[in-house]
């Protein structure tokens, strides 16, 4: 039975860690689409964040 | 149905005149104006015999160029290969997190290199830089990427691995997936450990793949152009320009036509002879079963 468990357990981490990998792959996306709706700024100040104040401007 | 020469020739005509049209002539040209000093614009040019070819390996540029190419070339077919192989392996199964993973890495493959090559190079500024903010989040000093001609081209490289990798990542799954399973049974049960089934039964059954993505990755970092001309755009002063955006140089902003020219030739010759080589290494590695 602990084997199973521990083949399990396996498993899941390495479907987190292929998650996590796809994550970091599309890193830089998330930067440009974030960036491109925020005030200039804020890009300079919270490059990581969301855009708090969102603006069509750009 | 009647079957003759004349006929073979007729179907075969619009391929083969497109073809000559866009490659062979102006290879024929590059081929002779690489002997002329022409300079792009005026009429008149003469004959200068191997002038040009004997200034250019007198050129410290070329030189430099040619390393900042050989230099792009390595890490960049590294990172392909190796890379391109071990997540290709890793992620051949199928549930929905390596599903979520390959569509992610496939995903920059169809941006335009000019969009990356923006993204990234505003990434990796010092000041406001989202790479030195994500390295502040661990406690780490900001890291200047632009310090050094060879941190600039060791980054530019990973870029441009990271914009192609998703292809190279579907080439190798495809070759492995014409692997038959029962091969990887057979050495699971004599006992075989993880290792030992991918370099013993995985790799050597992947190898058309890696011949032909070699191919690729090779040809494609020696004629690398777009990023390096939209980050760093050859400078300072020619200390991250590649052989073609020298030859481009040389072309329109000095008007040595005949000059660029024989720049270009020399990169086809080193292209074709590389190519070769390579294809004679892995044919010979390629296994039957």
């Amino acid at each position: 039975m602990s084997a199973l468990r521990r083949k399990l357990r396996i498993e899941r981490i390495r479907k987190l860690f292929t998650l996590l990998i796809g994550f970091v792959y599309l890193f830089p996306m998330y930067i440009a689409v974030s960036n491109s709706f925020k005030p200039y700024g804020e890009i300079i100040n919270s490059p990581l964040s969301l855009p708090l104040h969102a603006t069509m401007d750009n | 149905m009647k079957h003759n020469k004349l006929h073979d020739f007729l179907l075969a005509m619009p391929g083969f005149l497109i073809y000559t049209v866009f490659m062979i002539v102006p290879l024929g040209m590059c081929f002779f104006y690489s002997f002329t000093n022409w300079d792009g614009i005026s009429p008149k040019y003469k004959m200068i015999g191997l002038k040009n070819f004997r200034r250019l390996f007198a050129d410290g540029d070329f030189y430099n160029a040619l390393k900042i190419t050989l230099i792009i070339t390595v890490i960049t077919v590294l990172l392909y290969n190796v890379l391109g192989a071990l997540l290709a392996v890793f992620l051949n199964r199928k549930n929905r997190a390596c599903a979520f993973t390959k569509s992610a890495i496939f995903v920059p493959a169809v941006l335009s290199s000019v969009v990356v090559a923006f993204i990234w190079s505003y990434m990796m500024q010092t000041d406001g830089g989202v790479i030195n903010a994500v390295l502040g989040l661990f406690g780490m000093p900001p890291f200047d990427f632009y310090a050094t001609p060879l941190r600039t081209i060791v980054m530019i490289s990973v870029i441009i691995a990271w914009n192609g990798l998703g292809l190279f990542v579907v080439i190798y799954m495809a070759t492995l997936s014409t692997i038959p399973t029962e091969m990887l049974e057979a050495a699971e049960v004599d006992g075989a450990n993880g290792f030992q089934r991918f370099f013993r039964v995985t790799l050597p059954l992947m190898m058309p793949g890696i011949t032909i993505n070699s191919i690729l990755s090779i040809a494609g970092g020696l004629k690398q152009y777009d990023h390096v001309k939209v980050i760093t755009g050859g400078g300072p002063g020619g200390a991250t320009q590649t052989i073609t955006l020298l030859s481009v140089e040389k072309a329109f902003e000095y008007n040595r036509r005949g000059y660029s020219s024989a720049i270009i030739l020399v990169l086809f010759v080193m292209i074709v002879v590389l190519s070769v080589i390579q294809l004679s290494i892995t044919k010979r590695r390629e296994v039957k079963y």
